[in-house]
């Protein structure tokens, strides 16, 4: 090549050593200019093809809408779905991330992001998405609960379990209740309940007043009696000055929770295990009254599109609040796309796919920014869910790893109680039950070393 | 012109065959009968070692350490995972009552199948109708039918409910309530296993030679006398058999309990907490797979003590 060069030849005939020069130099300038000079295209113009995994199969239709409305303005973009059920998914999840066999995208509770945030395997969230994520859009729980070590996590996508309570208006009425005035207090919740609940002849209870998740395993049921533990001034559990954690229900407000249990099913019989429950016995009309979260009113325009009711928020005891839950997106460290998988992670959660989310699947965004005036009009059933009101607080599960476990186990404990008739109007049985329970979650917290009381 | 020589390697090749046969004392043919055999069942083994004896043995060494399913840091405890198991309450809970259910399955699958196999191997019309409609659960997949059985014990809706209504009974939580959930699950899981004792056991009693039988009945013995001096004896390797893999089969129940727990109408936790379902627990949903397979470990060692146990009494008894 130098004896080429020298000669003032190169390989190509005809080519001179400033010839070949000129043009290395121009196809450098070019090279350096191509970014400026090139015409402006959107980040997708490379075909892309996404992958997405989700636990909940009836968001499926709605990411695939929604990746259609992208793609008009990302040309070549695409996606892949898939779901499963959500502990199906978990599993999914637990095993392809630490591997880097995951999605590009997927949705997850905190109980499982948390864990792969701690181990390193997630990567917190880019500055373009931080800037969205604690703007106005969202509430400061809601960003403290995607904060883990400092760092914040994932896109905060839909609410987990936001509760109101659901009435049915028609049965208000015939029970002599103002459907106009619905329950505000605990008190008034179960003096409803008492008049609402209708036995048969027998003295069979065949509708329920108030209908309690009063079996089955799963943290479900310690979170819906959080309902009532955060209202009477307590919580599972709280963090102290040093950072450590300890139970906050071996106390007077733990002892009420679960009295309020216990004399719904036991003393006045509003609810009764052998009647059927949740938003499939609110729909056929057996159940009165309901604390569920929004999914519901999807799930009454399919199966109970007769029943008349109404929506308020969960009354109020000591305190008022509602919990919150939020279901993020997350974006995987194996991506090839990290930018693309951001930016449609921020589509899905824009104000015009939070409106299209809920009216495709029920569950309700998390952004405060969003005008919700049209959905209100046509199902005004959301508002508890969509406007806050002033003074009503929220609340959300602390962010330690082992919450989940110790949730879990709580529930165990809880159904158990719920069964026990012995426990009727007996507050040293009440105060032994929560005092068992509470030492087991003292015990959980210890063996994880978040314990402490100081 | 010299003869070829052997190329060396067929030579070393003669050598060691030789030796081989020389070793076990068997011919070449008999050698080459014994490779065959044993590189056809090469692939079986692969496929056994990595799908069972792998894992059995990475289960137990994992059971030393404080392996959780996502943290890159899962250091060596030794033995604390066992310690701490004696200490678990819910543990403890679940192998009470897995060893419960264990007990009432087994016991009322084997005495309902061997009553069932008595009266089906006598002079019967039908025979085969029965044997298929007993054996017809043994062959239909668990999940749909727990769920099945999870509509039949439903306490309002439920058939068993509303056949016991016709006696005046009052509709009973089968699933719902606490104290009666266990029994659900046992009635649930006999129905299940019921069809499966009964053929194998139907299977023994055929096998006995009829002449002890004859021989029996010339000397006077019949009915109760005669099942219980010929039939149950000459039946012992078959009962032990359906003994010992009804206890196996039972002490890992799981996919009823996990289906009849699920859901806002099931079963409660508690009492229906059995050991397999407590490894799922810890293992897949807390993700502490060190701890759950110590757990497997203790479950393993449990069922195999009682499994030899077993063998030893039933055939302390028969000698």
């Amino acid at each position: 090549m130098s004896k080429l060069l020298r000669s003032g030849k190169t390989g190509a005939p005809g080519t001179t050593r400033r010839m070949f020069l000129k043009q290395v130099g121009a196809a450098g300038l070019a090279a350096a200019a191509a970014p400026v000079l090139r015409p402006r295209v959107s980040m997708a113009a490379a075909p892309v093809t996404l992958s997405l995994w989700t636990g909940y199969p009836e968001l499926e239709p709605f990411y695939k809408k929604a990746a259609e409305e992208y793609a008009k303005t990302h040309s070549g973009f695409k996606l892949e779905t898939l779901s499963s059920q959500l502990r199906e998914m978990e599993q999914k999840l637990t095993a392809a991330i630490p591997t880097d066999t995951g999605p590009d995208v997927f949705d997850i509770g905190r109980n499982i992001s948390l864990v792969f945030a701690d181990a390193g395997l997630l990567p917190p969230n880019p500055p373009k998405v931080m800037s969205l994520v604690k703007s106005k859009a969202y509430h400061p729980v809601v960003v403290e609960y995607n904060t883990w070590k400092g760092q914040v996590y994932g896109i905060p996508f839909q609410e987990g379990s936001k509760p109101a309570l659901f009435y049915n208006t028609k049965m208000f009425t015939e029970a002599g209740l103002d459907p106009n005035k619905p329950p505000t207090t605990f008190d008034e919740l179960m003096a409803a309940a008492r008049k609402l609940a209708k036995k048969d002849a027998s003295g069979n209870l065949v509708r329920a007043g108030l209908s309690l998740r009063l079996s089955g395993q799963g943290s479900g049921v310690a979170e819906k009696w959080w309902y009532v533990l955060h209202a009477m001034g307590g919580d599972i559990v709280v963090q102290t000055k040093s950072g450590k954690w300890h139970n906050r229900y071996d106390n007077e407000a733990g002892r009420a929770a679960l009295k309020f249990y216990t004399d719904a099913v036991h003393k006045y019989q509003v609810d009764d295990t052998k009647l059927q429950h949740d938003a499939a016995a609110f729909a056929s009309e057996q159940a009165a009254m309901l604390m569920r979260e929004a999914w519901v009113i999807g799930e009454l325009k399919a199966k109970g599109p007769k029943v008349q009711y109404a929506t308020v928020a969960v009354p109020r005891a000591k305190r008022w609040g509602g919990m919150t839950q939020p279901w993020s997106l997350y974006v995987a460290r194996s991506t090839k796309y990290p930018d693309v998988a951001w930016d449609f992670a921020m589509f899905l959660v824009s104000p015009p796919m939070a409106i299209l989310h809920l009216q495709m699947t029920g569950w309700t965004s998390m952004r405060q920014d969003v005008d919700w005036t049209p959905i209100l009009k046509e199902t005004p059933q959301f508002k508890p869910f969509l406007v806050w009101d002033k003074g009503r607080g929220q609340y959300t599960e602390p962010a330690i790893p082992v919450f989940d476990e110790l949730e879990t186990k709580l529930a165990e404990r809880l159904v158990t109680a719920y069964a026990d008739k012995s426990l009727m109007d007996k507050p040293d049985g009440i105060a032994k039950r929560i005092k068992e329970m509470a030492a087991q979650t003292d015990d959980l917290l210890k063996k994880a070393g978040l314990y402490g009381t100081n | 012109m010299a003869e070829p020589s052997a190329a060396p390697w067929v030579q070393n090749s003669t050598t060691l065959a030789d030796r081989i046969c020389g070793l076990l004392r068997i011919n070449r043919l008999t050698l080459a009968k014994y490779r065959f055999c044993y590189l056809g069942l090469v692939p079986v083994f692969v496929i056994y070692w990595i799908l069972r004896l792998e894992p059995i043995g990475r289960t137990f060494i994992l059971s030393f350490y404080d392996w959780h399913l996502v943290r890159p840091i899962k250091p060596f405890v030794g033995l604390a995972n066992y310690q701490e198991l004696l200490r678990d309450e819910n543990f403890l809970l679940a192998l009470k009552n897995t060893t419960l259910f264990a007990v009432f399955v087994v016991g009322i699958s084997v005495i309902l199948g061997l009553g069932l196999a008595v009266l089906l191997a006598g002079q019967l019309r039908f025979t085969a109708a029965y044997q298929a409609i007993y054996f017809l659960p043994v062959i239909t997949p668990m999940v749909p039918m727990a769920i099945a059985w999870k509509w039949i014990f439903d306490a309002r809706y439920g058939i068993l409910n509303y056949a016991l209504s016709w006696f005046g009974v009052r509709p009973i939580g089968w699933l719902t309530s606490p104290d009666v959930a266990m029994w659900a699950i046992i009635i649930m899981s006999v129905w299940k296993v019921l069809g499966y004792n009964m053929v194998l056991l139907l299977v023994g009693l055929k096998s006995i030679p009829a002449v002890y039988y004859e021989a029996a009945s010339i000397d006077g013995a019949a009915g109760w006398k005669m099942f219980r001096r010929i039939t149950l004896p000459l039946l012992k390797p078959i009962l032990l058999f359906v003994v010992v893999i009804s206890t196996i089969n039972a002490y890992n129940v799981f996919t009823q309990v996990y289906v009849m727990t699920t859901g806002s109408q099931a079963a409660p936790g508690a009492p229906l907490r059995v050991l397999v379902f407590d490894i799922y627990q810890n293992g897949f949903q807390f993700f502490k797979m060190g701890y759950a397979s110590a757990e497997a470990v203790v479950l393993t060692l449990i069922v195999l003590a009682l499994t030899l146990i077993q063998l030893r009494v039933i055939r302390m008894d028969g000698e």
